[in-house]
C-alpha cells in the first residue's frame, strides 16, 4: 500500500478516547478502500507457514534465518514472493502493509517496534512480548507511530474457549451481570479443562553441538545471551528455555488468561499480588510448577494449577453467589431466564482489516494485549525468584523487589535494543 | 528421562557426603556437597532453607561453586547453577543486605579464577542479579574482555545494575563471514557426496571448531560404513580436539545401524580402548559406550573399580544403556565389587556377599530407592558385618523403612535388642522428628550411662527440630560434661527460619547470658546479626569492647543497622565505633557501605532508652486519669502526683537490671508525654494463672499481656490486642505469644489515632484506631504518658526503647473561619470524625492519604449527617487520580453518583482523560452539570477547594476561581446530561463521602459549616 493511502487510513480513522467511568467513543462510520491488504510474515516457522490463510490480506514475503524455513516459506503461495533474511528488510519493503511476526517470543518487542517505526500495521503472535518492559514499549510505539496492532489469540471473541465449551460472550455477560456476585475467583487448570503443556520445559544441560549450515544462529539468538548452540534450544523446542519464552505458561498463558481478564473486566489494570509455589528454577531451562496465584485490587483472583494439582471439583469460576464449572455449568437456578433481562457485553472489531481499514482499535491490541502478556510476565518473574511479589499496576513495577524489577526490562545483547 | 536423572545425580553425589553427619561445625565443603545434593528444591520452604545454609559458607562457598562449574561440553552444571543462581536470587530478598554484599564481592572475586567465557558470563549473570554499585568499577573492565560472550553479559549486567538500558545504536549489519563458508562446504557436499569423505577430511584439520562440527553435521547425510571406519582410524593421529569432535559425533551417530555395526567391530574396540586410558577423552568414549552397550558394557563395569571420577560416569553410562535397568545395577554390584556368582534377584541377592565396599554402595541403593521391602536385607547388615557396613545399614534404614511406618518400626525393633544395644536406634529414633521418639531420647539421655547416654546426647543435638530447643537450653544450664556442645546447638536452633527475628533474638539473649567461652558468643552474635531484631543490634553492641569477640560484634551491628535502616544518635556512634574495629579481608567494603550509610542517615534521635536498669527515673507514678488530670489545678495535681510517686516507689522495684512489678499497687507512667511514636519492650508474666498486664498508650488502655490459658476471659485470642476498642478490633490478628514465664516483645507504633502492634514479630494490630476508653465521644488524647498497667500480678520489663515520630501540627480554623461558625472534620491527627473504610483510607503525615493497594473497597464517610452547607478541603492528586466526593449520600452500597449527588474529583487535565464528558471534569456535579477548566494545580500539588451546597444551589470554587456554580433542578429538568436516572440527586441530607479507592490521593485540613436552607 501507497505511504498516501496509508496515511489517509490514519487521518480518516478516529482517534481513540482512553476508556473511562461511561466510556465515551466518537464512532463516525466510513467506507474503506476495497484494495487488498498485504502482509509479509517474519519468521516462518511452523507457527508462521501455519498463520498464512487468513481472509483479506496477500502474502508478498517472507523472512526466516533458517534458509530451510525460508524455502518453504517461499512455497506458501503460488505467486512469486520476496524471501528475506533480515527482517528489517521485510519491514522497509514498500510492498508490505502489514507486518504478521511468528517468530520466537523474544524477536517480538523489537521487531513490533521497528515496525510500528516504519508506519507498519501489526499482526504478532502471542505471547505479546517476553518482559514487561518491552510490552510497554511496544504499547508507546504503537501510539506514537499510529499504527493499528493486533495480538494474535482469538478467544475473547471467537471460538469455544477450551474447557468451558462455549464461546467466552455469555460468560462476560454472565459475569457482568453481577448474579456471580464478587469478587470472584477464575481457576485455570485440568479440572476446569485447560492443559498447561509442561512438556515446554528445558535441559538444564545441552551438550553443545554444531551449528547446522541452514541457521545463522547468531540472529537466532538476536538479543538472547550467546550461549552455545544445540538443537534443543531452537525451533520446535526453545519455549523450555528462559531465554526466549516462559514455557507452557509463556505458550498458553495469553490463550487461557486474556479472555479470563476480559471477562473479570480488568483489561485496563494489572493483578496487585502474584505467588507462586513452584520447584526451584533453573536459571536457563524451565520447570514445572504446582500452581500460581494473582490476586486484583479488588480481591478478584486468577488462579493456575499445573499439571495434575489442584482439586477435580473446581469451578472454573467461583463467586460470592454462584459458581461456574467446566463445560459452562452454572449453580445459580434459573441463572439463563435471569441473565435475559442483563444487556449484552460491548460489541468490538474483530475483523483485523477492518481495524487496519477503519481505523478503530481491534479487539484485542496493544493495550489490553500488554495487560494480559503482563499476567504472563509476572508470574515468569515469581517463577523465576521463586517469592511472592507485589505491583504497581500504574507504575507497572513490583513494589519494594530490585531484584524483581531488574526482571521488568532485561538489557539485550549488544547491539540490539528497543 | 528426567527423573531417573535426578535420582542418579543425587546418588553420585552422596558419595561425596559424610556418611553421619553432625549438624554443628560443619565445613564449607561439607555444606556445598549436601546442598548440590539437595538440588533443586521441590519446595519454596526448602529452596530457602538450602540456600539460607549454603549463604552461611560466604566467600568460600562462592569460589568452591563456581570452581566446579565446567566448561561447556564437560558435564552438566546443572547442580551448581540451580545453587548459584538460587542463591544470588535469595540474597536479594528484604532484610539481606549484608549477605547480599558478601554474596557479590565473593562473584566478583571469583571471576579471576574462571576461565571459560560461557562460565564466566554465567557468573557475570549473577552479579547482575545481586550485584549494586559496589560491582560497577569490578565489571566494568569486563566490557572489554577479548570473548564477545564476556563482553556482552557484563554489559547486560552492568546495564541491569544502573537500571538503564545501554546506549542506543543502530542496529547491526547482517551474516557472518563464517556463515558464508559453512553454507558453502555444505553446498559442495551436496553437489557431490562421493567426496563427503574428502571434504570432511579436509574441514577437520581446519582450525575453527564452529566450522569442523559444520563438517560433520553435513557429513552423517552422506556417512557410509566405510566412512565411519576411516574416521575411526583417523582418531589415532588426530589432535586431541580433532579426537573429541569426531567421538562426540560418532555418539550421536549411533541412531544409524551402519555406525553402530561399524563401531561394535574388533578395530574400533581395539582403537577406542587404547583412547581410552586418555582422561580428556574418557568421558566422550564412556558416553559412547553407554549406547553402544553389549560388547562394552564389561569396560564400563570394569571402571567400576575406579576411585575418580570416571566411576560416576561409568556408573551412570551404565544406568543409561538400554534395556532392563536392573541388569547395570546387577553388573555394578558384580563386577564393581569384584565378585561373581549366579544371582537370583539381580538388584539386592548380591549385597550381602559382596565386599564392605559393594555392601555400602548397595545399601545406599536400597536407601535411594526406598527399598521397604528389601528391609529385611538392611536389617541384616545392622548385625553383621563390620562396623562400618553396619553404620551404613543403619543409615540406609532411615529411608528403606517408610515414612509412616518409622517410628513404630524402630521402637519395636530397638525394644528387641539386649539394653546395652538399644542405642543403636537413637539416631533412627531422632530422623523420624515423632514426638514420643523426643521422649524416649530424653529420657534414656537422663537415665542412661556411657555410650547410651552418649549416643542419646548426639541423637538431641541431631534432632531436627525446634522441639528441643527447650531440652537443650536445659542442659546448657548445667555444668555437665555435654553443657557446651547442647548450648552450640541451642544457638544455632535459634537461628532455624521457622522463627521469627525477635524469637531468634530472645533465644540468643538467653544464649549469651550463659555463653561460656568465646566461640560461643561469637556465635551467638553471629546470629544475632541476621534477626533484623532492634533489641539484637543494642545486645551485640554490649560485646564490642571484648576484642575476642568484638569482630562478630561489630558484623552483627553493622549488618542489623544497614540491612533494617535503624538509625538515630546511638546507631550513629555505634557505627562510627566500629567502622575502626572492622578487620577481615571485606572490611574495606564494609567501611564503605557504613559511611555512605551513616552519609545518607536522617538527623534524628532514633531510639532511645527509657529505663536505665538502676533506676527508676524518669517515671512517675499514676494520677487519676487524663480527663481528671486536665482538671485538676497545678497545686492539687502536685500534691497527688508526689503521693503516687511514693507509692510507685513500693509497688515497682529495679532488680537485675529489670523493671519489675510485683503483683500489688497501682500502674508506672513516663514522666514525659509521647505523642506519635515507636516502641520496643521486652515484657515477661510470672507463671501464675491469673497473669495479666498491659501497656497505655497516651494514657489511655491498653496493649493487652495475658495468659492465653485464661480461656474464661477471652485470653485464648492471644497479646497484643487493643482490649479496650469497642467499635474497632480489640482482638490479636494471631496468637503469637511465647510460653507463659518467658519473654515476649512487642513492637509498638502509634501515629495519629492508630496503632500497630507486633508480637515477638509477628504482626497481631495492623494499623488500628485505638478508641478513647476515658470518653468515647473524643478522639484519643493527641499527647500523653505511657504507662505500665498494674493488674494483679507479677511482671518484668526490660529494653524499654521510644523513638518519637515528627508530628504534623493540627490544623487550626482561621479565625474567620471561627467566627463564622466552621467545624473542624480532620485536623491531621485523627478519623473521629469519620467512619468506613479505614484501611485504604490512612492516618498518614497529617493527610487522609488513600493507598488503593490495601483493596478492602468502600468509601470514606462522616459519621454525621449534612443537609446544607459548606465544606472546604484541601486535596492532592496523583496523575490521572479519580475520586469524587459524595454529598447528602446514603452509607450504604451503591454509587453515590446516582443514589447522591457527587462532585468530581479527577486529574482531568491528565492526556487519559482528554477525550471526557464536560460533565466527567472536575469539580461536576458528575453526569449533571459540567464545571469549567484550568483552576487545577498540577498532579502533586495541593488545591483548596470549596462546595457549597445550599437545597438545590450547588456552587463548586478551587482554588479561587468558581468552576462551577448551577441549580440541579434545573439542570435536571429535561433529564441529565448522561442520559441517566440519578435517583438520589434531591435527597435532603445524608453524609458526605469521599468516593473510590483505586487511586492514590490525599486530603486535608476539612471542615465544614452547616447552613440554614434558603429558598
Amino acid at each position: 500500500m501507497n505511504t498516501a493511502r496509508r496515511e489517509f487510513f490514519k487521518t480518516m480513522g478516529c482517534a481513540l478516547a482512553f476508556t473511562v467511568v461511561p466510556r465515551h467513543v466518537l464512532g463516525r462510520g466510513f467506507v474503506a478502500p476495497s484494495d487488498q491488504l498485504t502482509k509479509g510474515i517474519i519468521g516462518v516457522g511452523g507457527m508462521g507457514r501455519g498463520h498464512v490463510n487468513y481472509s483479506g490480506t496477500r502474502l508478498v514475503a517472507v523472512c526466516d534465518v533458517d534458509k530451510k524455513h525460508l524455502e518453504l516459506g517461499t512455497q506458501l503461495v503460488a505467486d512469486k514472493i520476496a524471501a528475506y533474511h533480515d527482517f528489517r528488510d521485510l519491514i522497509l519493503d514498500k510492498n508490505v502493509d502489514i507486518v504478521h511476526i511468528a517468530t520466537p517470543p523474544h524477536w517480538h518487542g523489537i521487531m513490533s517496534v521497528e515496525a510500528a517505526k516504519a508506519g507498519k500495521d501489526i499482526w504478532c503472535e502471542k505471547p505479546m512480548t517476553r518482559t514487561i518492559g518491552e510490552g510497554r514499549r511496544v504499547m508507546e510505539a504503537v501510539k506514537q507511530y499510529g499504527v493499528k496492532y493486533r495480538l494474535n489469540t482469538w478467544f475473547r471473541f471467537a471460538d469455544n474457549f477450551y474447557g468451558l465449551g462455549t464461546p467466552v460472550k455469555p460468560l462476560k455477560k454472565l459475569v457482568q451481570s453481577g448474579l456471580l456476585g464478587s469478587p470472584l475467583k477464575v481457576t485455570i487448570s485440568k479440572h476446569t479443562g485447560f492443559d498447561w503443556k509442561f512438556y515446554w520445559t528445558g535441559k538444564e544441560y545441552l551438550e553443545p553441538q554444531p551449528i547446522p549450515a541452514e541457521l545463522d544462529y547468531d540472529m537466532w539468538l538476536g538479543p538472547a545471551p550467546l550461549k552455545p548452540y544445540n538443537a534443543h534450544r531452537v525451533h520446535e523446542t526453545f519455549r523450555g528455555y528462559w531465554d526466549y519464552d516462559g514455557g507452557g505458561l509463556g505458550d498458553m498463558g495469553q490463550h487461557y488468561i486474556d479472555p479470563v481478564q476480559y471477562i473479570l473486566g480488568k483489561d485496563h489494570t494489572s493483578p496487585v499480588k502474584v505467588e507462586v509455589d513452584a520447584p526451584q528454577q533453573h536459571p536457563d531451562a524451565i520447570g514445572t510448577w504446582r500452581s500460581i496465584t494473582y490476586t486484583y485490587d479488588d480481591g478478584c483472583q486468577i488462579v493456575l494449577w499445573g499439571g495434575d494439582f489442584g482439586k477435580p471439583d473446581t469451578p472454573y469460576i467461583a463467586g460470592t453467589k454462584g459458581n461456574v464449572y467446566k463445560n459452562f455449568v452454572c449453580d445459580i437456578p434459573d441463572w439463563e431466564k435471569k441473565l435475559a433481562d442483563f444487556p449484552e457485553p460491548e460489541v468490538q472489531v474483530t475483523d483485523f482489516i477492518e481495524s487496519v481499514k477503519t481505523r478503530k482499535p481491534f479487539a484485542l491490541n496493544e493495550q489490553n494485549g500488554f495487560r494480559s502478556s503482563t499476567i504472563v510476565n509476572m508470574g515468569v518473574v515469581a517463577l523465576r525468584l521463586n517469592r511472592t511479589l507485589h505491583f504497581d499496576p500504574v507504575k507497572l513495577e513490583f513494589i519494594n523487589d530490585e531484584a524483581a524489577n531488574r526482571l521488568l526490562s532485561q538489557p539485550m545483547r549488544s547491539p540490539w535494543n528497543i | 528421562m528426567k527423573k531417573i536423572y535426578s535420582i542418579i545425580s543425587v546418588f553420585l553425589l552422596c558419595s561425596f557426603v559424610a556418611l553421619a553427619q553432625t549438624p554443628a561445625n560443619r565445613t564449607t565443603k561439607t555444606i556445598v556437597a549436601d546442598v548440590l545434593a539437595q538440588m533443586p528444591a521441590e519446595r519454596t520452604s526448602q529452596y530457602y532453607a538450602q540456600i539460607k545454609e549454603l549463604s552461611t559458607t560466604g566467600e568460600e562457598g562462592v569460589s568452591q561453586l563456581v570452581s566446579m562449574l565446567l566448561p561447556p561440553g564437560k558435564g552438566s552444571n546443572a547442580n551448581v547453577e540451580f545453587a548459584l543462581s538460587g542463591w544470588a536470587n535469595y540474597v536479594t530478598g528484604e532484610g539481606l543486605e549484608a549477605a547480599r554484599l558478601t554474596t557479590a564481592t565473593a562473584l566478583v572475586k571469583s571471576l579471576d579464577k574462571v576461565s571459560d567465557p560461557y562460565n564466566k558470563a554465567f557468573v557475570i549473570s549473577l552479579i547482575g542479579i545481586a550485584g549494586k554499585n559496589e560491582v560497577v568499577a569490578k565489571l566494568t573492565p569486563y566490557l572489554k574482555d577479548a570473548s564477545v560472550v564476556v563482553s556482552d553479559a557484563a554489559a547486560k549486567a552492568l546495564a541491569s545494575i544502573n537500571g538503564q538500558a545501554p546506549p542506543k545504536a543502530p542496529l547491526p549489519a547482517k551474516s557472518t563471514q563464517q556463515h558464508e563458508r559453512i553454507a558453502a562446504l555444505g553446498a559442495q557436499m551436496a553437489a557431490k557426496p562421493t567426496d563427503a569423505l574428502k571434504l570432511l577430511q579436509t574441514a577437520l584439520k581446519d582450525a575453527d571448531r564452529t566450522y569442523r562440527y559444520a563438517a560433520l553435521s553435513f557429513a552423517s547425510e552422506y556417512a557410509t560404513e566405510a566412512m565411519y571406519a576411516a574416521l575411526v582410524q583417523s582418531l589415532a593421529k588426530a589432535t586431541l580436539e580433532v579426537q573429541l569432535d569426531i567421538i562426540n559425533w560418532l555418539g550421536n551417530e549411533c541412531h544409524n545401524p551402519a555406525a553402530r555395526r561399524e563401531l561394535t567391530s574388533d578395530a574400533a574396540e581395539q582403537t577406542l580402548v587404547r583412547l581410552v586410558s586418555n582422561n580428556e577423552l574418557r568421558k566422550s568414549i564412556i558416553q559412547l559406550w553407554a549406547k553402544l552397550g553389549g560388547r562394552y558394557i564389561p569396560f564400563l563395569a570394569g571402571m567400576l573399580n575406579a576411585t575418580d571420577e570416571t566411576l560416576d560416569w561409568a556408573y551412570y553410562a551404565l544406568l543409561t544403556t538400554k534395556g532392563d535397568i536392573s541388569k547395570p545395577i546387577a553388573s555394578f554390584l558384580r563386577h564393581g565389587c569384584i565378585r561373581k556368582g549366579n544371582v537370583s534377584d539381580p538388584v539386592v541377592t548380591p549385597i550381602p556377599e559382596t565386599n564392605d565396599a559393594g555392601k555400602i554402595a548397595g545399601l545406599k541403593l536400597l536407601a535411594h530407592r526406598q527399598a521397604d521391602e528389601y528391609v529385611y536385607v538392611v536389617m541384616d547388615l545392622t548385625t553383621s558385618g563390620t562396623q562400618e557396613v553396619q553404620a551404613a545399614a543403619y543409615t540406609a534404614l532411615k529411608d528403606v523403612v517408610l515414612p509412616e511406618k518409622r517410628i513404630e518400626f524402630f521402637t519395636s525393633e530397638m525394644n528387641k535388642l539386649e539394653a546395652d544395644k538399644q542405642y543403636l536406634y537413637y539416631p533412627l529414633l531422632a530422623s523420624t522428628n515423632a514426638p514420643q521418639a523426643l521422649d524416649i531420647i530424653t529420657k534414656r539421655f537422663y537415665s542412661e550411662s556411657g555410650r547410651a547416654k552418649e549416643a542419646a546426647f548426639q541423637a538431641l543435638l541431631d534432632w531436627n527440630g525446634l522441639e528441643v530447643s527447650d531440652e537443650m537450653y536445659k542442659i546448657a544450664q548445667t555444668t555437665s560434661a555435654y553443657s557446651n556442645k547442647a548450648l552450640d546447638r541451642y544457638i544455632q536452633l535459634a537461628s532455624d527460619d521457622r522463627l521469627t527475628g525477635e524469637n531468634q533474638r530472645l533465644q540468643l539473649t538467653q544464649a549469651l547470658e550463659i555463653a561460656r567461652t568465646d566461640a560461643q558468643k561469637n556465635a551467638a552474635l553471629e546470629q544475632l546479626g541476621k534477626t533484623n531484631s532492634f533489641l539484637g543490634l543494642r545486645l551485640a553492641a554490649h560485646y564490642l569492647d571484648a576484642p575476642a569477640v568484638q569482630q562478630r560484634a561489630a558484623l552483627a551491628v553493622m549488618s542489623l543497622a544497614l540491612s533494617n535502616n535503624f538509625s538515630g544518635r546511638d546507631i550513629k556512634t555505634l557505627l562510627n565505633k566500629i567502622v575502626p574495629l572492622l578487620n577481615n579481608p571485606d572490611a574495606d567494603y564494609q567501611r564503605q557501605a557504613i559511611r555512605k550509610y551513616l552519609a545518607e542517615m536522617p538527623d534524628e534521635a532514633g531510639f532511645v532508652s527509657i529505663f536505665n536498669g538502676k533506676d527508676l527515673s524518669g517515671w512517675k507514678g499514676l494520677v487519676e486519669n487524663p480527663i481528671a488530670r486536665a482538671k485538676m489545678k497545678p497545686a492539687e495535681l502536685a500534691k497527688k502526683q508526689k503521693s503516687s510517686n511514693e507509692q510507685m516507689r513500693n509497688d515497682w522495684l529495679v532488680e537485675n537490671g529489670l523493671l519489675v512489678f510485683g503483683g500489688k499497687g497501682d500502674n508506672i507512667c513516663t514522666e514525659k508525654q509521647y505523642g506519635d511514636f515507636e516502641m520496643v519492650v521486652d515484657w515477661k508474666l510470672e507463671s501464675s494463672p491469673d497473669a495479666d498486664a498491659g501497656i497505655y498508650l497516651r494514657g489511655t488502655p491498653q496493649v493487652q499481656m495475658w495468659n492465653i490459658a485464661r480461656t474464661d476471659v477471652g485470653a485464648e485470642v492471644g497479646s497484643g490486642g487493643l482490649y479496650n476498642n469497642q467499635t474497632n478490633p480489640s482482638k490479636p490478628l494471631k496468637v503469637a505469644d511465647n510460653e507463659l514465664g518467658t519473654w515476649n516483645t512487642f513492637y509498638i507504633k502509634m501515629t495519629g489515632d492508630r496503632v500497630t502492634v507486633l508480637l515477638n514479630g509477628e504482626l497481631v494490630v495492623d494499623n488500628i484506631i485505638l478508641e478513647n476508653y476515658w470518653d468515647r465521644s473524643q478522639p484519643i488524647f493527641p499527647l500523653e504518658q505511657l504507662e505500665l498497667q498494674a493488674h494483679g500480678s507479677k511482671v518484668y520489663y526490660r529494653n524499654i526503647y521510644v523513638k518519637e515520630l515528627e508530628r504534623p501540627k493540627p490544623f487550626e480554623l482561621s479565625a474567620q473561619e471561627k467566627k463564622e461558625g466552621f467545624q473542624i472534620l480532620f485536623d491531621g491527627t485523627n478519623m473521629h470524625e469519620w467512619t468506613g473504610n479505614f484501611a485504604d483510607y490512612q492516618l498518614e503525615e497529617g493527610t487522609i492519604s488513600v493507598h488503593p493497594s490495601h483493596s478492602f473497597g468502600g468509601n470514606l464517610y462522616t459519621k454525621k449527617e449534612y443537609a446544607n452547607f459548606i465544606f472546604r478541603f484541601e486535596f492532592q492528586l496523583t496523575p490521572a487520580a479519580n475520586n469524587g466526593v459524595g454529598i447528602r449520600a446514603p452509607m450504604e452500597e451503591g454509587d453515590a453518583a446516582y443514589n447522591a449527588m457527587e462532585i468530581q474529583i479527577l486529574d482531568c487535565e491528565h492526556p487519559v482523560y482528554q477525550d471526557i464528558a464536560p460533565y466527567q471534569h472536575h469539580g461536576s456535579v458528575y453526569g449533571v452539570i459540567a464545571a469549567e477548566h484550568g483552576a487545577m494545580k498540577p498532579a502533586g500539588e495541593w488545591n483548596e477547594e470549596e462546595i457549597y451546597a445550599n437545597g438545590d444551589h450547588i456552587r463548586v470554587t478551587l482554588n479561587g476561581k468558581v468552576i462551577l456554580d448551577g441549580n440541579i433542578r434545573e439542570a435536571a429538568k429535561n433529564g441529565t446530561l448522561d442520559h441517566k436516572e440519578h435517583p438520589g440527586l434531591f435527597n435532603k441530607s445524608g453524609h458526605i463521602g469521599f468516593l473510590g479507592h483505586g487511586n492514590e490521593l490525599k486530603f486535608k485540613n476539612i471542615r465544614i459549616k452547616e447552613l440554614k436552607e434558603k429558598r
